[in-house]
């Protein structure tokens, strides 16, 4: 193909583009415009950005309903955002943080004091000091852990002042103060602290900036808490405890949510921070000194009524024992008892010994002794006292029985007597007398006269009575002292196995009696 | 009741402290100054008809500018600017601290005081005084020694933080 051939082909191609041109605004007419209009929409970017901010909000909620994708997709650029913006002015998210960063750092903080709390139990546990076992009764007695406990105890304080300071100009915003604190001119010690917190930063920390938090001197310490528009300092007397900073820390929070406005507005009137009294009020508090007296007082009570208990235990066991030694003294003076062992103690008292059958009764001394005979028990064994006045106890025992003995017989309705028959009573008698005598006794001896079944009864009863005066005279003429000698009728006798007149129903008897 | 923190500055030796001693009775010592750099007192009075409460901090005075704390300066509403009378030396000192603290705080009210006016045969001050009259700076003359122009010198800086400079 040849060049001019290309030219020629060339001319007559703008011909027919020219030609095609009219022939299609010919035929489209007016949709050519609206066709150009929409490509100029398409090819502008200021118009196309315009009507995309028109639909772009609802076209992000729609895809994000559709999946994840867009936010994986805009993770990275939000990102790079965020540290941008955080490089060019920290404040601002510092700012924004403020009021939430607090409560998640002190939850932090507080289970993680919950562990070293554990740990300090365990610590603990092994130490052992007046102090500790005090605290560990009362643990024990409140059911709190042994730590807690240790804190407590350890921990004195109270808030005495609270100082609401305007961050940028020192200004005082609110002021409370405990009752009976020492105040001087609130407006200057706040001025005063804003210097002072000037000073720490100018002088020690000018590169990070760092906030003075507390000043101690004495006994006292002031606690600052710093927000974006206020500080907060407590002048506290005493060891506060570490949650009174997160105490302070949440009250500047509230503050700084509730009055955030009037902060940022503030020029000179504290009015508005009125508002903010009862929050200031609320940080006075303290760990007041008479909860900490209460347990010792508690305890010295305690322990004074247990010596008070132990001195009284002590005096009555002291009295039982001389009471139980009293009695054993009296039982060792006792003819015929002998005391082998005893003991008495709280639960009771034994003894075990021998105790002549003559001798006195052990119980008999038991009253009047002060000691309860229940609660004694006693084991006797019985002997023979070779003590003379058993000896004689015994043979008028012997005498008497013989006495006894003894009888009288009568013929049939007779009261005659043989002055002979009656030597050998008489002589049992005599031999009696003077045993009890030797005993140291007054014995009497009773003479019945008895009759056989035959006869009339009331023969029978004067029989019986002459029978017995007359064993009485006989004796009283051989020699035996009348006065012991008592009489009386006797009836019928019942003894004997034969019949109504079996001999041996006739006869006088003897029985031996004390003296009244 | 409003409260405003005002400053007084000026070189070393002026007669900020004696100024502000004439004017109200303090509770802290003066050696706050030379430990912490400044001394806080306050004063209520009646200003544009409202009481105000100034709360003064006086700034030690330093030889060499660049020791005043701007942090200190942070938050005022209004200060002094302390010369000497009899030492010229201070009156330029004292452009140099206004250009500076304009530098830290912006344009807030402020009044030149001229002091030690009681000693009329020291002083030097009226030839730099004319040029600084010039600057359009209100300016007072005032004497710790004699409380001359003292009460007047914290009425009108008051008068000019309220927003009535004409008073």
């Amino acid at each position: 193909m040849s060049p001019a051939r290309w030219s020629r082909a060339d001319n007559g191609d703008t011909l027919q583009d020219e030609q095609l041109s009219r022939l299609r605004a010919l035929v489209m007419g007016p949709a050519l415009d609206e066709l150009n209009a929409l490509r100029n929409r398409l090819d502008d970017p200021t118009v196309r950005a315009g009507e995309t901010s028109q639909v772009i909000a609802e076209a992000i909620a729609l895809r994000s309903r559709r999946g994840g994708e867009l936010r994986q997709a805009l993770q990275s650029s939000i990102e790079e955002a965020l540290r941008i913006s955080v490089q060019r002015d920290p404040h601002m998210l510092a700012n924004l943080l403020f009021p939430v960063i607090g409560p998640a750092i002190r939850k932090a903080v507080a289970s993680s004091l919950t562990g070293m709390l554990d740990a300090l139990n365990k610590t603990l546990e092994q130490s052992v000091s007046v102090r500790a076992v005090q605290w560990r009764l009362e643990s024990w007695r409140t059911g709190k852990s042994f730590g807690e406990i240790v804190l407590l105890r350890s921990l004195l304080y109270r808030v005495e002042q609270v100082f609401l300071i305007h961050k940028e100009t020192g200004l005082l915003l609110g002021h409370e103060v405990a009752q009976s604190a020492v105040v001087r001119d609130a407006d200057l010690v706040s001025g005063m602290l804003a210097a002072i917190q000037d000073f720490v930063r100018d002088s020690f920390a000018p590169a990070e900036a760092k906030d003075l938090e507390s000043i101690q001197m004495g006994e006292f310490q002031v606690w600052v808490q710093h927000g974006p528009g206020a500080l907060l300092a407590c002048v506290v007397r005493g060891v506060p405890p570490h949650e009174l900073g997160s105490m302070i820390q949440d009250r500047l929070e509230r503050i700084h949510e509730q009055m955030g406005a009037a902060l940022e507005d503030f020029r000179g009137d504290a009015t508005p921070f009125d508002a903010a009294r009862p929050i200031l009020r609320s940080c006075l508090t303290g760990q007041l000194e008479h909860a900490r007296r209460r347990t010792p007082w508690v305890l010295s009570a305690a322990a004074i009524l247990l010596v008070l208990a132990a001195v009284t235990l002590g005096y009555i066991d002291f009295l039982g024992q001389r009471r139980w030694s009293a009695y054993l003294e009296r039982l060792s003076a006792e003819p015929g008892i002998a005391v082998t062992s005893a003991q008495c103690g709280i639960r009771g008292c034994t003894i075990t010994g021998l105790r002549d059958p003559l001798a006195a009764d052990p119980n008999r001394f038991l009253e009047g002794s002060g000691i309860a005979p229940e609660k004694v028990s006693a084991r006797w064994e019985p002997y023979i006292s070779p003590a003379p006045q058993f000896a004689a106890a015994r043979r008028l025992d012997a005498h008497k029985e013989a006495v006894e003995l003894q009888g009288v017989f009568f013929k049939t309705a007779s009261a005659q007597v043989a002055p002979e028959a009656l030597w050998p009573v008489a002589n049992e008698l005599h031999l009696l007398l003077e045993a009890a005598s030797a005993a140291g006794r007054q014995v009497n001896v009773e003479l019945s006269g008895w009759t056989d079944a035959s006869g009339l009864e009331a023969v029978n009863a004067k029989l019986g009575q002459e029978r017995a005066d007359r064993v009485a005279s006989e004796l009283a003429a051989l020699g035996i002292p009348a006065g012991r000698l008592v009489s009386r009728a006797g009836g019928v006798s019942k003894s004997g196995t034969g019949g109504p007149k079996d001999w041996s129903r006739r006869r006088v008897t003897f029985r031996v009696v004390p003296a009244p | 009741m409003i409260h405003k923190k005002i400053c007084m500055v000026g070189a070393c030796g002026v007669g900020k402290t004696s100024l502000v001693r004439r004017f109200v009775e303090t509770i802290f010592d003066s050696r706050y100054q030379t430990t912490i750099g400044v001394k806080i007192d306050k004063k209520s009075i009646q200003a544009n008809g409202q009481d105000v409460t100034l709360v003064i901090w006086d700034l030690a005075g330093e030889d060499d500018l660049a020791q005043v704390r701007a942090s200190h300066l942070r938050g005022a509403s209004g200060y002094l600017l302390v010369a000497d009378g009899s030492r010229k030396s201070t009156l330029a000192a004292a452009l140099d601290l206004e250009r500076r603290i304009r530098g830290v705080l912006g344009p807030i009210p402020f009044i030149l005081l001229v002091n030690k006016s009681d000693l009329t045969d020291e002083w030097e001050a009226d030839e730099a005084l004319a040029g600084i009259v010039r600057l359009g700076w209100p300016n007072l003359r005032t004497s710790a020694k004699t409380g001359n122009g003292v009460e007047a010198a914290f009425q009108q800086l008051a008068c000019r933080m309220l927003g009535n400079p004409g008073d």
